[in-house]
């Protein structure tokens, strides 16, 4: 029964596809970048926690079920043929931060840091070595921990999930902690709630993505400044332990019910969130960040950044300013269609994004269990809205091709609505207080590369969901992803 | 004891024996507790009848004040005195007042006559109302108590249960978390209702009221006494309906019998088995309460006999229960029934006998041979909780009273108590004529001969009533009973009177709907179009066995839509006999009876609609259409099997509702439009949505389109329990095998701690590492692990050994400094104290050996098997130190019995064997009660090595 299914759901699939080819013009994301599968082993099952490329280019998977896979030629056209796999390591526990330094893979496994070497070079560690276990697990599921690369100073930042992603029942659960190379462990950030990942910006400002859930209205993406509070209150406790001092004066618990700006008015430290990803439109569990640092070989985002969806098994394209000294901006849809529920994601400076996933107790849109897959760009560029800034009566788009300047400054062209969440002990949000802003203006640059569009008015604190569904690109395609959503937390000054 | 509640009246605490001996002395300070009770209740409480729709609307806007005025022309039940027209009749819900029949059986007949006289001050807030008993005070008292003996002739039989200490802490549980404070307030530490809570019906002192058994009685079905619904039925049997009543009772003094039901013989001497009594004199004898050793005149060395008559209303299958410390034995009517002789810690041994109605003998042996002494006789039954069996014992066949009785036993009076209720059947023939007279008739229902008594009493029919007259007035005199209204009360029924002449017959379903919730109390615990749901005040009461899943784990769902979202034959079940379909929620959907819910059902289909989505056609077979619904159900596709059970099995993740009921709950147009957009009917749900944005993620399932998609799911799981379970749903062991090398897994391993470090080794041994208390935690033989729990799904929870013979080994620290030899291990209370995990390294074999810290030492501790043919360990110690402490030990082994045998062989506790080579000479200890084998540590140039061996 089940071959017949298979059979004639693939015979219904090629009907549609090639109906769509001859009768739809329009590119899709496919034409720019490529989704090229890693053939992963018969019998080994990569749930993909983090991914680490070393020096001497070798790609490094570590998985749920605690082994570290080394892969040697991750960058090859055929990699069923060329990528060489080998089994660094086994039986860690839940590994989801992978990092490298000297000739050390480092892993954030649920309960410390580990370092890990292969002395005898036969391509297998033989010294696990724990770094810091100064936090605290115990034996709930969902006290994750996920770990980032190394920053300048030689820090592994890692932020550590709540007891049942509600509470903090153990020792730092619910904050960002770094460990240094050399053991010493600094509490950094406390207000964590479930994070789906960790990484730096090219700035190399460290960020996080944490889950929509209590305290959390939908995802978001939100910046560790030592010192800051993330916005869950639970972790708090842990601020009365002699360490915890290093990251300040304990916070105020902020009121359920309220909204972010209200509270980060009044709670110095709260940080609010540098990019809501509103649920569903853009997706539903963000997790795996890294930044484009290819220089231009990975197509025209330089230096912005990639953050996956472990539900709808996405990348989006995220673009930060920093207004008012702190980190807000724009996300946009990137790439869909990943096989399983991606979670590490990992820019090489060659101009490749390898993402990982898996949908085991989490489902995802990609129905495979797990995978590896590498984003390849095409060399063409797709018609996209580059950056979008805020501006103190509206914002500047630009855009990766010169615009058609009839479409672009047809205020017809643009759609606005304004949104924002409660910020409350329950869990998630609705989004609440629309407002409708008036687009009054559309006024195209003179080399047609960027938009200056004002509204009437911007209100801080909103989601500003753009939809840009009338501009043309001067070769008359409309943009691959109309969508834009600009979290306005602080409207800037107005320009002198 | 509980009579720390009077700290006024104090009560010599000599001994628990003398305590049970006075027990006369204790009933009376329960009782002065009560009376203080009341007074506290009278003197703070407003004594306003207490609504809870109209003490919570009264307040706001939500509501209009007219539809809460016809609230309490319905719950103070007016239309009983005050006809109706036929035009305002369906307008009103009338709540009916308890059922009188058999009304003695139910409430001790202590409890009416003060009741009648000072109905506000008995139990404030009460819906019924003072009546007018008389003119003067003389006059009002002799009608009370007339009225009271009268009702005390109303017999009827109740379950003569007693209070079992044992079951307080379920009904605790029970009555904060199943949903009973939803409307009723908590209660504090000792159980005593917290006042002051807003908009709580009032329980007022149920231990005057009340025993055990008749509380028990209506907990388990208060609509046979409570027909109109307003007190539904939470919980689920008897078992539970006595637990929350001997949490409710417990301060009461109703606590086990004062006076002696069996008789008892003590022998002195010395046995290893229960003696042959007929073959020996008794050192005393005496009348004791209960089986209990405590009559015993001292430990050690001596046996108890006891003797008993029970009586069984019913022939049947009971079960008894003997626990003892040491030997013991029952016999019934002379038979052996359990025989749990020997020296043994409390060990108890059921079993099930059939027994025949009438009165049984039961006999109990028990001695004592040393050390702690403890006796419990229990009887059990499908209708009779497990209790104590001296419960329903009596001295002799004549005075067993049995399981059922006619309630008219009451305690014996204390000095200064007062007087035992004696019935006087000459005043009850008063009662019988007052009963009508007075309007007791009017509202409450009493049979006599198989017809109701008739009401003699009438009001002015309710169109013509006026306010501030009559019950309304500020000081209600001469026949108007006094509800004592408060103005807001009387406010709100004088408006609903005003409307109520040119409102129309019948009121439209969406008020009918909300005066039924209203009266009901829905809106305690569930929203419905912006209005109700758990007050702040009680939403921590709400609570569910999955945190995780927020909100909607906890609290009941909002009814906004329910009508177009719940097919009308679900509706009815949930409404009629409440349901459990939401396994992690703790508050239940209580049962509320088919005559008071049915009329929801209709109307409830009108008001709440839904756009009705088209029907769909399918190109595909109805068989295929099922294929594709189970293939979008199954983990290769949407997965909703990881967060939802089907058909009971468990999911991946959470536990969430499970998806074969679906069809048979819900509509098919919700349904398709829930699964589009799941937030707007669910706010804050954690259910994504599985089209986003109507959009499918699966072009080659039913055509691609998402209405037929979804539309194939409904028909999928609408063959119920017979639908094939999807892909995925199982879970299957992953037992790892190690072949060439061991294999190493992290993970939270049972009896190892969340950090354990499981290894198995080819040869067929394997151990688990604690990382935290930096010691080999177990070691077992044969299969290592099964990897499933942690591998299949989100990896809740801690897996143990799959192997066998799995020895755990001593907890606390491998190795510590100790001040002398006599100082006690220590136990290791922080991850720190343990010293630190440095690391494992595995050699060319691919076997860890782990390194620790302790001080300044570093220990390298070098698990590897041995060749033996059971399977065993050699772990081999090498301890490093610049700066090596004095009086540093390794701990080897602990155990109630360790035994040295040939070749430097131990045997610890008949279970395994360990050796030492290399190392000094042990040090045998007792130590916290327990043997243990120490192993000095010596170093040499800064080293020290030893090996330790275990065969098992």
């Amino acid at each position: 029964m089940k071959n017949t299914l298979l059979l004639s759901s693939l015979f219904t699939g090629l009907i549609i596809a090639s109906f769509s080819k001859a009768a739809d013009p329009i590119p899709t994301e496919d034409d720019y970048y490529k989704i090229v599968k890693f053939e992963i082993p018969k019998d080994v099952v990569l749930e993909a926690g983090s991914i680490e490329l070393t020096a001497d280019n070798k790609l490094f998977v570590s998985s749920r079920r605690g082994e570290i896979w080394s892969i040697e030629n991750p960058f090859a056209k055929d990699l069923a043929k060329d990528a060489k796999w080998t089994r660094y390591a086994h039986g860690l526990h839940e590994v989801l931060g992978l990092a490298s330094k000297d000739g050390w893979i480092y892993a954030t496994q649920r309960g410390e840091l580990t370092k890990l070497k292969d002395s005898n070079g036969d391509g297998k560690a033989d010294i696990f070595q724990t770094v810091s276990d100064a936090w605290e697990i115990n034996g709930d599921y969902h006290e994750y921990a996920f770990g980032s690369k190394f920053d300048k100073d030689g820090n592994v930042w890692i932020v550590l999930c709540l007891t049942g992603s509600f509470n903090s029942n153990s020792k730092y659960r619910g904050w960002c902690v770094r460990v240094n190379a050399d053991g010493t462990f600094t509490p950094t950030c406390s207000g964590i709630r479930s994070p789906g990942s960790i990484g730096f910006n090219a700035a190399g400002d460290c960020f996080y993505t944490d889950n929509q859930g209590p305290w959390n209205g939908t995802s978001s993406l939100k910046h560790l400044l030592p010192g800051s509070f993330q916005g869950h209150p639970d972790g708090n406790k842990w601020f009365d332990l002699k360490e915890a001092k290093l990251a300040g004066p304990k916070p105020e618990t902020p009121k359920s019910g309220s909204r972010m700006m209200i509270e980060a008015e009044r709670i110095p430290q709260l940080m609010p969130p540098a990019i809501y990803f509103p649920y569903k439109k853009m997706g539903q569990s963000a997790s795996g960040i890294d930044f484009d640092k290819s220089e231009g070989k990975f197509g025209p985002f330089q230096n912005q950044l990639f953050v996956a969806d472990q539900t709808n098994s996405t990348v989006m394209r995220v673009h930060l300013e920093k207004v008012h000294g702190r980190y807000q901006g724009a996300c946009f849809p990137f790439r869909k269609g990943f096989g399983s529920g991606n979670v590490p994601v990992m820019a090489s400076k060659n101009g490749h994004l390898f993402v990982g996933g898996t949908n085991r107790g989490w489902g995802s849109h990609g129905s495979k269990p797990f995978a590896l897959e590498r984003l390849d760009w095409t060399g063409k560029v797709p018609f996209e809205i580059h950056e979008m800034r805020a501006k103190n009566d509206g914002f500047e788009l630009t855009f990766t091709h010169p615009v058609d300047p009839k479409t672009a400054a047809d205020v017809a062209s643009y759609k606005m609505s304004t949104y924002c969440y409660i910020y409350q002990s329950a869990y998630g949000s609705p989004e609440v207080d629309f407002t409708y802003p008036k687009i009054t203006s559309a006024v195209v640059a003179p080399d047609n590369k960027s938009v200056r569009i004002v509204i009437d008015k911007p209100v801080a604190g909103h989601i500003h969901d753009l939809t840009v569904a009338g501009v043309r690109s001067k070769d008359g395609l409309p943009l691959l992803h109309p969508e834009a959503y600009y979290t306005l937390n602080y409207i800037p000054e107005k320009a002198k | 004891m509980l009579f720390i509640l009077a700290p006024d009246y104090y009560c010599p605490p000599r001994n628990y024996k003398t305590m049970r001996k006075n027990i006369s002395v204790l009933a009376l300070c329960f009782f002065i507790t009560a009376v203080n009770t009341t007074q506290i209740l009278a003197a703070d409480a407003s004594k306003r009848p207490i609504v809870p729709g109209f003490e919570r609307f009264s307040q706001g806007k939500e509501i209009d004040q007219a539809q809460l005025g016809l609230l309490l022309l319905g719950e103070l039940n007016c239309t009983s005195c005050h006809a109706p027209t036929t035009t305002t009749k369906g307008l009103i819900q009338a709540k009916q007042a308890p059922l009188l029949d058999k009304v003695a059986g139910r409430i001790k007949p202590e409890y009416f006559e003060s009741f009648i006289a000072k109905t506000h001050e008995i139990k404030p807030g009460s819906t019924m109302p003072q009546v007018s008993l008389g003119n003067t005070e003389q006059e009002k008292q002799a009608t009370a108590k007339a009225l009271a003996h009268y009702l005390a002739q109303q017999a009827g039989a109740t379950e003569k249960l007693i209070f079992d200490p044992k079951q307080v802490a379920l009904g605790k549980t029970l009555f904060a978390q199943s949903g009973c404070v939803s409307c009723h307030a908590g209660r504090d530490q000792a159980a005593k209702e917290i006042l002051n809570v807003n908009n709580s019906v009032p329980l007022g002192a149920l231990e005057n009221k009340y025993t055990v058994g008749s509380l028990t009685n209506f907990l388990e079905n208060p609509h046979q006494v409570r027909p109109s619904g307003r007190m539904p039925a939470v919980l689920k049997d008897k078992k539970e309906a006595h637990a929350v009543a001997c949490y409710l009772l417990q301060t009461a003094k109703t606590s086990p019998k004062s006076a002696g039901v069996l008789k008892f013989e003590y022998f002195e001497g010395s046995w290893t088995k229960l003696p042959d009594f007929t073959k020996l004199k008794a050192n005393a004898k005496g009348i004791a309460s209960d089986f209990d050793v405590e009559v015993a005149q001292k430990v050690n060395n001596n046996a108890l006999r006891f003797e008993g008559w029970f009586k069984l209303q019913s022939a049947g299958k009971y079960t008894l229960h003997l626990g003892s410390d040491d030997g013991s034995k029952i016999w019934i009517d002379g038979k052996l029934i359990i025989d749990n002789d020997g020296i043994h810690p409390h060990t108890i041994i059921s079993k099930t006998v059939e027994l025949y109605k009438g009165e049984h003998k039961v006999e109990v042996g028990i001695f004592d041979g040393g050390g702690e002494y403890s006796l419990t006789v229990e009887i059990e039954s499908n209708n009779l909780p497990r209790q104590p069996l001296s419960g329903i014992c009596a001295l002799d066949e004549k005075t067993a009273e049995g399981t059922t009785t006619v309630a008219t036993a009451a305690p014996a009076a204390a000095p200064g108590q007062p007087e035992v209720f004696k019935l006087d059947a000459a005043l009850a023939t008063k009662g019988r004529a007052l009963f009508a007279s007075v309007g007791c008739a009017n509202c409450h229902s009493m049979n006599e001969n198989n017809k109701r008594i008739p009401a003699v009493v009438q009001g002015p029919e309710l169109l013509k009533l006026r306010p501030e007259t009559g019950c309304l007035s500020e000081n209600p005199q001469g026949k108007s009973p006094d509800f004592a209204l408060d103005a807001k009360q009387k406010a709100a029924i004088a408006l609903a009177l005003k409307n109520l002449a040119s409102m129309p017959p019948s009121q439209d379903s969406k008020a009918l709907i909300n005066q039924t919730f209203l009266s009901l109390n829905c809106y305690a615990c569930h929203q419905r179009d912006k209005i109700g749901g758990p007050e702040d005040s009680r939403n921590a009461s709400f609570v569910s066995t999955q945190p995780e899943m927020g909100d909607e784990g906890r609290l009941p769902p909002a009814l906004t839509g329910v009508g177009a979202k719940l097919n009308p034959d679900w509706l009815k079940l949930v409404l009629e006999q409440g349901t459990k379909v939401r396994p992690y929620m703790l508050a239940r959907m209580p049962k509320y009876g088919s005559g008071n819910v049915n009329h929801l059902i209709k109307p409830l289909g009108e008001v709440d609609t839904i756009e009705p989505v088209e029907a769909i056609q399918f190109a595909d077979t109805p068989a295929k259409v099922k294929t594709s619904g189970r293939l979008l159900v199954g983990s290769k596709a949407l997965g909703c099997i990881k967060c939802h059970t089907f058909n009971n099995q468990k999911a991946e993740g959470i536990q969430a509702l499970d998806l074969t009921s679906m069809p048979q709950r819900l509509k098919r147009d919700w349904f398709q439009r829930y699964m589009l957009d799941p937030q707007p009917f669910r706010p804050g749900t954690r259910m994504p949505a599985p089209w986003p944005m109507g959009k499918t993620f699966f072009d080659e399932i039913l055509e691609g389109s998402t209405k037929k998609q979804i539309e194939g799911i409904y028909v999928y799981l609408s063959q119920g329990s017979k639908a094939s379970p999807p892909e995925g749903l199982s879970r299957e062991a992953i037992v790892l095998v190690p072949d060439k090398e061991p294999i190493i897994y992290r993970n939270f391993i049972e009896g190892a701690g969340a950090r354990a470090i499981g290894v198995g080794y080819p040869e067929k041994v394997n151990l688990a590492f604690d990382a935290n208390s930096l010691r080999v935690a177990m070691i077992w033989q044969g299969a290592f692990i099964d990897a499933a729990r942690h591998w299949r799904d989100r990896g809740v929870g801690y897996q143990p050994p799959l192997g066998d013979n799995v020895i755990s080994l001593p907890a606390g620290p491998t190795f510590t400094t100790l001040a002398s030899e006599k100082e006690n291990w220590p136990a290791i209370t922080s991850k720190e104290q343990a010293g630190t995990f440095i690391s494992y390294t595995t050699d060319a074999l691919g076997r860890p050996s782990f390194q620790y810290k302790y001080a300044d030492v570093m220990i390298t501790d070098f698990p590897t098997p041995t060749k033996n043919k059971e399977g065993g360990f050699s772990r081999a110690f090498t301890l490093e130190s610049k700066t090596p402490p004095a009086l540093l030990y390794l701990r080897a082994a602990v155990g109630t019995k360790i035994e040295e045998q040939k070749e430097g062989w131990f045997l610890v506790d008949g279970e395994y064997k360990f050796r030492l080579v290399g190392a000094k000479k042990p040090i045998v200890r007792e130590s916290n009660s327990k043997k243990e084998i120490l192993v000095p540590i010596v170093f040499e140039n800064g080293v020290c090595k030893l090996v330790q061996e275990y065969s098992w």
